[in-house]
């Protein structure tokens, strides 16, 4: 789902990058032909004195006046662009063979050799670049031949670094090591697994190389050190323009825009490239939603007592990028949950759980927008503005565990401090309370010496003492209701096995409602009471977890014959299920599940199926329920 | 030394003699795999289990020969893996299949190009090559539209094919399955192991199934070997490890997989987070 | 794996065995910039005596300052010699003032290092709250106009080489708006706009830097545990979110005031600043080398010290590097 909406992002960026590489494309046009065309046409008024005109200001003959040889510095500076743009493109060429040359090395040269390459260039990047600019001028010699090798070499080491960083990221590659087990010449591999993914980077820096070599070649000259008369280029021209400043500004200012221009124009370039190679990040970070009151249904009742979170056609959805609409990902869920239940939500990628949940305790991502008939917790609708308040009452109500364990702790803080930071906040507790609680709840999850380890920093911990802290960082607030998304998917079977073990346990000792979400259903069906199957945004089936083998919607009896369990029959095939689950953006007509149903008739391709209720604690959206007897491979593509 | 019961006299594909892998120098050296010997008799399925730090997947790429080994032997139909290694041109007898299908496909090449790679270039004409190719794609049941397409406009099931595809184009005689099926949802995984097992019959592979998923493995293994930290702890026959284990940590493995039979349940008093309700701030 | 019992007979103090590794390589860094200036000359094709008296002096005078430099030795003793005397403070005299080097620095680094410092820390001061503002205020694609009005401009001012700015700016401020004066180090005014001028580029990129490496750590997990526990925006943003940009900022800023050492050298060019880089652009020029070689040695060591303090507090603030570093 993230996909599917990430790819859209990325088309935009790449349009927009488009945008910025045209600019700069044509930008560089207009500079090359300036410095294939000035030469040729202006070198009369560029090169020749005027002794009757000199030091004149801007006028209609002289746009930007006259030096004080009386030339027209507009043609001098137009004239000056072939002399700086070779010059930059030399040391770019020195800059970029040098390194590329060097930054392959180490690929090439095994362990020894390659440590010693990176030693060598990590030293000389140590330097400052202009440091090794005047230090190579002292060796080269004054003038523009020796600037140019001068400013070439001192980009080299940092040319190289690259090419070495991206040939290492590559070479390390499953492919490649692919590539290397199926036979692939070495000169193989590097011409079509290596460089090809490395050019768009290398093209990239050597863009912002060009633009850079400009600029410092520019100060060389400015300084004296480069360009030498009766040769001029920009650098040079502000060097000679500086000392006439007063008098004639436009002589030192001209210069120092063309290169400021000129050097965008490549800067520009390489970002474009950049960008549209590059990748957006992944995640959709959280925000306070916006919530749309929608008509309320005539039904509606008010929220329930001993319900602890109730949901009633709950839709969430994105802005289309390529449209003007909008791709809805949740479309119509009611969920309920109790006192102290454990609800489960399956579902696979792009099934829409992972926003459902976030919409219904106000997490939702920007630009994501709700809507729903009735949302709230523990008695208090979420729907309205936000407030300090309802923060508090979902702070203190509400915890949330997410996937990857590893990450949810801030590596930069004590762990003891992140533990109890909600209850400290939101329930105003003492610096010592707080330490005491801290290290209480540490040892409530078996977490050994917790007065020390409370002070810790989460790398001194192991993983699965980390996931027991984000447990005991969740328990803090003792929640009314523990939301967890997929806490155990990246965890070792045995570490899952403590984890859920240890939910259990604290939703019997505190009265906790658990709403666990996963892909995978048989750990579900280990911890919860009524599992949600999720296909597409929608709830396709509802059951207790005591009828899973019993269930009717073919989708949920697809996945059951999916996956093997302990007991399944070693001989027989598994079942699959073929295709793909649709697109968000797709026109949906009918069951969202018809294409990939092997029980799917015309009704159910043009029709929605409605909920209907199976008997006591079960609803299913299908037009063909199964019956419980129907073995559940039967029917399946296997 | 925990080792195999395979008998002596059947013919071996793939031998594992005494393997160590240590990582670093000197103090602050690790032993991602110690000491460990197994044996795969042609045509078996030896499905590897262990969690994270166990060490299965260093083997994998020690066997593999993309991982120096420190110590130990590897021999594939009885010769030294390293005599047999690939060279240019010339694929070596053992080929393998990577886990994450989006990094395992060199992204600037087509499908018919990535696996036409892995046929031979100067025995082959390019019209055989590309025979060979489609009849590949069918092999793997893929489309073969398919071929002109780059991974990227691929989902992760099909990625997977085609790296199975490339795997088999050499007429590998062993095939190291690393983790195969755990990047892929549960609705696409059925059919890569229904393959996988198809492929085993009909090409007489062996094959070394690597997986944390212990049902998946029991699903598709003639043995089972489980490794903890490193080392090799129990090794035998499929259902028997499984219903019988002798090692405590294949024990625990075996007790933790989810058994919707079996729900997780509290105990009843003192389960420790009482303080929570009862007393919560100190 | 290693035993507890193994390890704990074996284990080194990291820090102990931090700071080997780190004064090692300065040491050897040292001794690579040392031999470099040594060779400069060296390397020099032609009579590099020759070239800075001129070709009009007798060649007995000529002769006579080889033999001061010491390059009619063999090269070794060269080296040696050159090494010894720059333990004992002595480097060299100016070919062409023939005033003791040292002096020369002594007199004119002050200025220089002045000049670097302060617009280092202005750099700090502005880049690393605009760039975390901006991190926030764009988050997850918000206000796209502000994202583009920020990377615009900090692409041009990071583009923009310092003298370009600085003589824009004595253009605007000194010439037309005639509020400070054009050039030398006269009052505490006067070093406004050399100050701005050296650090604009280096705060646009780090600004630059700080932003990416805040939005960076904005979409991490912790900080969506974080808002999931409901806390307030200052908490999220200034507890969790800037000490985790701490290291990558840090790490950039010491390349940064490297890099503000070596613009000093143009800055100083425009505005008459009586620093080195007025003094090594005039040796160059006048291919005083014993001056020059000077010169790039305490440049080149101000730049590696600069490093070393870098890693130093880093390795405080973030002790998993030191850690992790091998």
């Amino acid at each position: 789902m993230h996909a599917t909406i990430l790819t859209r992002r990325r088309r935009l960026r790449g349009f927009q990058a488009n945008t910025i590489a045209i600019v700069a494309i044509v930008m560089i046009g207009a500079i090359t032909l300036t410095a294939v065309l000035a030469p040729v046409l202006i070198s009369q008024s560029a090169n020749s004195p005027d002794t009757a005109a000199i030091l004149q200001g801007p006028s209609a003959e002289h746009w930007l006046g006259t030096d004080n040889l009386g030339r027209d510095v507009l043609a001098r500076v137009l004239y000056a662009t072939r002399l700086s743009l070779l010059l930059a493109l030399g040391a770019t060429a020195i800059a970029g063979s040098c390194g590329i040359l060097i930054g392959s090395l180490p690929a090439v040269l095994g362990r020894a050799g390659g440590r010693a390459v990176t030693t060598a260039l990590n030293m000389a990047v140590a330097f400052p670049g202009l440091l090794l600019v005047l230090f190579l001028a002292v060796i080269f010699g004054v003038g523009a031949q020796g600037a140019m090798l001068a400013v070439g070499f001192a980009q080299a080491p940092f040319f190289a670094r690259i090419t070495q960083t991206l040939t290492a990221s590559v070479a390390g590659k499953d492919y490649v090591a692919a590539a290397k087990l199926l036979g692939v010449g070495p000169a193989r591999i590097l011409g079509r697994y290596v460089l090809p993914n490395v050019a768009e980077p290398l093209l990239v820096n050597l863009s912002v190389t060009i633009g850079q070599s400009l600029l410092v070649f520019s100060g060389l000259s400015f300084l004296g050190l480069g360009v030498q008369s009766p040769d001029y280029d920009w650098g040079r021209m502000l060097g000679e323009g500086l000392t006439r400043i007063y008098s004639a500004p436009a002589a030192a200012l001209a210069p120092g825009i063309a290169v400021v221009i000129a050097g965008l124009a490549f800067n520009l370039a390489g970002d474009g490239l950049a960008k549209s190679v590059g990748s957006g990040n992944a995640r959709l970070a959280t925000a306070r939603p916006v919530f749309r009151q929608r008509a309320q249904s005539a039904t509606a009742p008010g929220p329930h007592a001993d319900l602890v979170l109730s949901v009633r056609n709950l839709e969430v959805r994105f802005p289309a990028r390529s449209s003007s609409g909008w791709v809805r990902a949740v479309n119509g869920v009611d969920l309920s949950v109790s006192r102290g239940e454990a609800v489960g939500v399956v579902g696979e990628s792009g099934s829409g759980k992972s926003l459902m949940t976030a919409a219904a305790v106000r997490m939702l991502p920007y630009p994501g927008l709700a809507s729903a008939d009735e949302l709230a917790f523990d008695g208090v609708d979420l729907r309205g503005p936000d407030s300090p308040a309802l923060q508090r009452h979902l702070g203190t109500g509400i915890s949330m565990i997410f996937q990857d364990p590893m990450n949810a702790l801030n590596p930069s803080l004590r762990v003891g401090h992140q533990v109890t930071e909600a209850p400290r906040f939101h329930r105003r507790l003492s610096r010592t309370q707080a330490k005491r609680f801290a290290i209480a709840l540490l040892d409530a999850l078996r977490i050994p010496r917790p007065e020390l380890r409370a002070g810790q920093y989460p790398h001194e911990y192991s993983g699965g003492m980390r996931q027991r802290s984000v447990i005991a960082m969740g328990l803090s607030v003792t929640p009314q209701l523990i939301v967890a998304d997929e806490p155990t998917t990246a965890l070792d079977v045995t570490v899952q096995r403590q984890t859920l073990q240890i939910l259990k346990q604290a939703q019997h000792d505190t009265g906790a409602a658990i709403l666990f979400i996963s892909h995978d259903l048989a750990v579900v069906a280990q911890l919860c009471d009524r599992v949600l199957v999720m296909y597409a945004g929608e709830i396709v089936e509802e059951l207790p977890v005591t009828r899973l083998s019993a269930a009717a919607h073919p989708y949920t009896r697809a996945l059951l014959a999916a996956s093997p369990d302990m007991s399944t029959g070693r001989g027989a095939p598994l079942a699959s299920i073929p295709g793909v689950p649709p697109q968000l953006t797709d026109e949906r007509r009918g069951c969202s599940f018809a294409p990939r149903c092997r029980f799917a008739t015309e009704e159910c391709r043009t029709q929605t199926p409605p909920t209907v209720e199976l008997d006591e604690g079960r609803r299913v959206a299908c037009f063909h329920p199964q019956p419980a007897t129907t073995s559940l491979t039967q029917g399946a593509h296997t | 030394m925990i080792t195999s019961e395979v008998p002596t006299s059947v013919p071996l594909a793939l031998e594992v003699r005494e393997l160590d892998v240590r990582f670093g120098r000197g103090r602050r050296a690790t032993s991602a795999v110690q000491n460990v010997s197994l044996s795969i008799p042609r045509g078996a399925l030896l499905g590897l289990v262990g969690e994270s730090g166990s060490g299965k997947s260093t083997l994998a790429r020690a066997v593999a020969g993309l991982v120096r080994p420190t110590h130990g032997d590897i021999l594939i139909h009885g010769i030294p893996a390293d005599r047999q290694r690939s060279r240019r041109g010339h694929p070596g007898p053992l080929q393998m299949v990577f886990q994450d299908p989006s990094s395992s496909l060199n992204p600037r090449l087509t499908v018919g190009q990535a696996i036409a790679d892995a046929l031979p270039r100067r025995s082959m004409s390019s019209a055989t090559r590309w025979a060979e190719v489609l009849r590949l794609l069918d092999v793997v049941s893929l489309h073969r539209a398919l071929a002109d397409r780059r991974p990227a406009d691929l989902s992760g099931g099909q990625r997977q094919r085609v790296a199975i595809a490339r795997g088999l184009a050499p007429r590998p005689s062993v095939l190291v399955c690393d983790e195969i099926t755990s990047a892929l949802d549960v609705s696409v995984q059925g059919a890569i192991l229904n393959l996988i097992a198809d492929l085993r019959r009909e090409l007489a592979l062996t094959i070394l199934f690597i997986s944390h998923n212990l049902a998946v493995v029991r699903h598709v293994s003639d043995e089972i070997a489980v490794m903890h930290q490193g080392a090799l702890v129990e090794i035998g026959e499929a259902e028997s490890v499984l219903r019988s284990p002798q090692h405590e940590y294949t024990r625990s493995l075996v007790a933790a997989v989810p058994d919707p039979s079996d729900p997780i349940r509290p105990q009843p008093s003192s389960g420790g987070f009482e303080f929570l309700v009862d007393s919560p701030i100190p | 794996m290693n035993t507890t019992a193994q390890q704990s007979i074996t284990a080194t103090n990291p820090w102990v065995s931090f700071a080997v590794r780190r004064l090692g390589r300065f040491a050897l860094s040292l001794i690579v910039l040392v031999t470099a200036a040594f060779a400069m000359i060296r390397l020099i094709p032609g009579d590099p005596v020759r070239a800075a008296l001129g070709s009009q002096a007798p060649q007995a005078l000529v002769d006579a300052q080889r033999s001061t430099l010491g390059l009619d030795l063999p090269l070794g003793e060269q080296y040696l010699r050159y090494v010894g005397e720059l333990f004992a403070g002595d480097l060299g005299s100016s070919l062409i003032t023939r005033q003791p080097v040292i002096q020369i620095i002594a007199d004119r680094l002050p200025a220089t290092a002045q000049l670097a410092g302060i617009a280092f820390v202005f750099t700090l001061i502005v880049a690393v709250p605009l760039g975390l503002a901006i991190a926030v205020a764009t988050r997850d694609g918000r206000r796209r106009p502000v994202d583009i009005g920020f990377s615009s401009v900090t692409g041009i001012l990071g583009a923009m080489p310092e003298f370009l700015l600085a003589v824009g700016l004595v253009f605007i401020f000194a010439v037309q708006l005639k509020i400070f004066g054009v050039a030398g180090r006269t009052d505490a005014a006067s070093f406004i706009l050399p100050v701005v001028a050296l650090s604009s580029g280096a705060i646009a990129i780090l600004a630059r830097l700080v932003r990416v490496e805040a939005a960076r750590a904005l979409q991490e997990e912790y900080v969506r545990t974080a808002r999931s526990k409901r806390l307030p925006a200052r908490i999220i943003y200034l507890r969790h979110t800037l000490p985790n940009v701490l290291t990558a900022t840090l790490t950039i800023a010491g390349l940064l005031l490297s890099g503000m050492l070596a613009g000093t050298v143009l800055i100083e060019n425009v505005f008459a600043w009586p620093g080195l880089g007025t003094t090594i652009v005039q040796s160059i020029t006048t291919k005083d080398y014993a001056a020059v070689q000077a010169i790039v040695l305490i440049y080149g060591a101000g730049a590696l010290l600069i490093n070393l303090i870098v890693d130093i507090v880093l390795a405080v603030a973030d002790p998993r590097s030191t850690i992790r570093e091998s």
